[in-house]
């Protein structure tokens, strides 16, 4: 199966018309688009009416998880909707199937959220803000993992904002790392298994990681691909 | 507390733009600026380097049209440096004005290149 996997485009209201000839084409080499989240720059519904507009009605289906960006504007509901009207299944701690030519494509997505990784990171311990902070990202893996158990399907994609490994951070400056993502999210999807795991959110990262039990981990933010979209052949 | 580095914000002299600094032992040159003495090191009168820096960040932050979290501001002598890449060149111009704004009357540099996408690569095959 070939996935199609982007994010990070960061759409300004002046954006529009960037991707959408490169998106036009997506059916002649990948069987789904999946965006992993910053689709805007502070989360307005304008800003997503953009987006919108560029995957709306694509030869592929759309499969998206939203990012920090995109609830700047404290109206995830409404620019869900928009991404929803625009025929984009939208994930947050549940999952999609989509059939392709007699198999199936699962994907697991969750944004996920901060925390670290193993050695340098956040414990749930001490200050209710603390306990609260790295409780969001329990309950996000928790998600992620609940979402990848119900799913019965030939390949298994877990679609996560915020980075489930360190390797993909490497670039970046160590000691943001805890705002990068969590060490919780590989340890699910490696309890749950997945066959690739996306991501985006690490900017000045590389794109290619795996997780501690051997699932390859791609990050698909645009300033680190440079490309519309990379696209993955996996599952045979 | 003379004789160590703690920055706050002080009603009288030692001011850069609208924000005025008072750190360990002070002294006024004859202009009435006031620079400051933390043991043998002379700490120039006005806002620290860094904290214009980090005012900036969080301006081109905060923000609508920037709303980026990816500049890098630098305080090259007197000039201030944003770098970086953004999404648009209507996001650039943003950007370089509100550094503008921010370090008025300083000079800024700029530093920031728009995105620029080349064509899909081959598929990765994943075992």
């Amino acid at each position: 199966m070939r996935v199609a996997a982007v994010g990070d485009i960061h759409f300004g209201t002046e954006s529009g018309g960037q991707l959408r000839h490169w998106f036009d084409e997506l059916d002649q080499c990948a069987d789904v688009l999946l965006l992993a989240g910053d689709l805007t720059r502070v989360g307005t519904v304008e800003e997503m009416e953009v987006v919108a507009a560029e995957v709306t009605d694509l030869p592929v289906p759309v499969v998206a998880v939203l990012g920090n960006h995109d609830l700047h504007g404290n109206a995830a509901p409404e620019v869900t909707a928009v991404l929803q009207e625009a025929g984009v299944t939208v994930l947050e701690g549940d999952a999609a199937t989509i059939p392709v030519d007699g198999s199936t494509l699962g994907v697991a997505g969750v944004r996920g959220f901060g925390g670290g990784f193993i050695g340098a990171c956040a414990s749930a311990f001490g200050e209710p803000l603390m306990k609260e902070f790295v409780g969001a990202t329990m309950q996000a893996a928790d998600a992620l993992g609940a979402a990848l158990d119900g799913l019965d399907t030939d390949v298994r994609v877990a679609l996560t904002h915020y980075s489930p490994v360190a390797d993909t951070l490497m670039g970046e400056r160590p000691e943001i790392h805890p705002f990068l993502g969590s060490y919780l999210l590989a340890e699910t999807i490696d309890r749950a298994g997945a066959d690739l795991a996306v991501h985006g959110h690490a900017h000045h990262g590389v794109e290619k990681g795996i997780t501690p039990g051997g699932c390859h981990v791609r990050n698909v933010a645009m300033p680190v691909i440079g490309t519309p979209f990379r696209v993955y052949r996996v599952g045979g | 507390v003379p004789d160590r580095a703690v920055y706050r914000p002080s009603t009288a002299g030692n001011s850069f733009g609208d924000v005025a600094w008072r750190s360990g032992a002070a002294t006024d040159d004859a202009q009435g600026r006031r620079s400051t003495h933390v043991d043998d090191i002379e700490v120039p009168a006005g806002e620290p380097d860094d904290y214009l820096s980090a005012r900036v960040a969080a301006a081109l932050a905060r923000t609508p049209e920037v709303a980026s979290l990816d500049i890098s501001v630098r305080v090259v002598g007197d000039a201030v440096l944003v770098s970086g890449t953004l999404e648009s060149v209507t996001q650039r111009e943003h950007a370089l004005a509100v550094t503008q704004a921010e370090v008025e009357p300083r000079p800024v540099r700029d530093g920031l290149t728009v995105r620029e996408l080349h064509d899909p690569e081959a598929p990765e095959d994943l075992p």
